[in-house]
């Protein structure tokens, strides 16, 4: 056995593809071969010494390091993201505050003109001697009650047949096809389900009626 | 995340301090090797082993930190206990050292393939799985590895004071 052909099965031999037992011929070389011999015991040496000299060991806070590592690259990552998470947030609140504010209003406004209710009768500003009321006492009960009483009469004005009332509908409404005879009962049922017209009303509902009055194809009963 | 960093730390920080034989940019290159890991683990092939692909990661980046500061592994802590000329019987209690020092002075390719076939204890395929290289080019870089080492240690004239501390392990 050459010298070359010898270190091929010792390295097959720390391979652990050859048993060096079964190997008669290795054993005999390295018996005979003073170079190889040293190179077998180097290659012993060798591993004896890695044995020995296992790395150090890692410090306890790898993991931490690795996750603050980690951390500023999660925050740079997602800032776009969450731009985009807050501005999507924004702008389904304002659709949640303006759609149904749009929706409604119109909706309001197409059955209900709009109502200076803010402002006192001409009797109560005759009464307070022309002095304006402060806002908080507008918005008072009286002016709920005033609210409560419009809704009332326009649905009353919608229903009830304009020739019956013998007043003009409100201002860009079809008036609805009148009949010729209107039951008793049905004004009275009607009547029942109106809030009880009071005296501060009675203010706010002057002002309606001229309001809705009539221009100059209406005429007053 | 925790508990994949404690499962590999040691086969990571052990490849990593083979390869640059500094404690400190062992333990830098462990760290960057795991946050480059878990950012990529989107790109991770399951049908790979994970270990091959974690300290294939680990070792392309000992690699480029050998490549900017030279080849050559450097300890500035530990190589002047061993770095006498003319080792006396004190070389022999200082295998390890001398191995240290020896591996040291492979070339990159040969040190992680040797350090992951004997340390890491993987086959030659999981290395040349790792190393993106043929098999018979892994075996190659392995006996060149132990062949410089066994002369590194002929040289020094560690080997012929070995027997007796041999026989004692």
């Amino acid at each position: 056995m050459h010298c070359d052909e010898f270190e091929v099965r010792l390295n097959e031999v720390l391979d652990q593809r050859r048993q060096p037992e079964a190997d008669v011929g290795l054993a005999d070389h390295a018996r005979l071969c003073g170079r190889c011999h040293a190179l077998v015991t180097s290659f012993q040496a060798v591993l004896v010494g890695l044995e020995r000299s296992l790395p150090i060991q890692c410090t306890d806070d790898l993991s931490d390091r690795v996750h603050a590592a980690l951390a500023p690259a999660a925050t740079l990552r997602f800032p776009r993201r969450r731009r985009l998470l807050a501005l999507a947030a924004s702008a389904a609140a304002l659709l949640l505050v303006i759609g149904p504010w749009t929706w409604f209003g119109r909706g309001d406004r197409a059955a209900v003109p709009p109502l200076p209710i803010t402002g006192p009768s001409a009797t109560e500003q005759a009464g307070a001697n022309s002095q304006p009321r402060p806002e908080k006492e507008i918005a008072g009960p009286y002016h709920t009650l005033a609210r409560e009483t419009t809704a009332s009469l326009s649905v009353a004005m919608q229903l009830l047949p304009v020739e019956s009332l013998g007043i003009g509908g409100a201002a860009g409404r079809q008036p609805r096809k009148a009949s010729t005879t209107v039951p008793a009962e049905w004004v009275h049922g009607l009547t029942d389900g109106l809030t009880p017209v009071t005296r501060p009303t009675a203010g706010v509902m002057s002002t309606f009626i001229e309001l809705i009055s009539v221009k100059d194809e209406g005429k007053r009963s | 995340m925790a508990a994949l960093v404690d499962r590999f730390r040691g086969q990571v920080f052990g490849l990593c301090y083979r390869m640059l034989g500094h404690r400190q940019d062992a333990e830098d290159m462990a760290q960057e090797s795991f946050v480059r890991a878990l950012r990529s683990l989107a790109n991770y092939d399951t049908q790979r082993e994970f270990m091959p692909w974690l300290l294939a990661i680990a070792g392309n980046r000992c690699r480029s930190l050998l490549s900017t500061r030279g080849r050559r592994a450097i300890a500035t802590d530990e190589l002047d206990k061993v770095a006498d000329p003319a080792p006396d019987g004190q070389a022999a209690r200082n295998l390890a050292e001398e191995i240290e020092l020896a591996l040291r002075d492979l070339r990159p390719e040969y040190r992680q393939s040797f350090v992951l076939f004997h340390e890491q204890h993987m086959s030659y395929a999981e290395i040349a799985e790792t190393l993106d290289c043929p098999v018979g080019t892994v075996k190659t870089w392995v006996h060149r590895a132990r062949r410089e080492l066994a002369d590194h240690l002929l040289r020094r004239g560690v080997v012929e004071e070995l027997p007796n501390a041999l026989r004692r392990v």
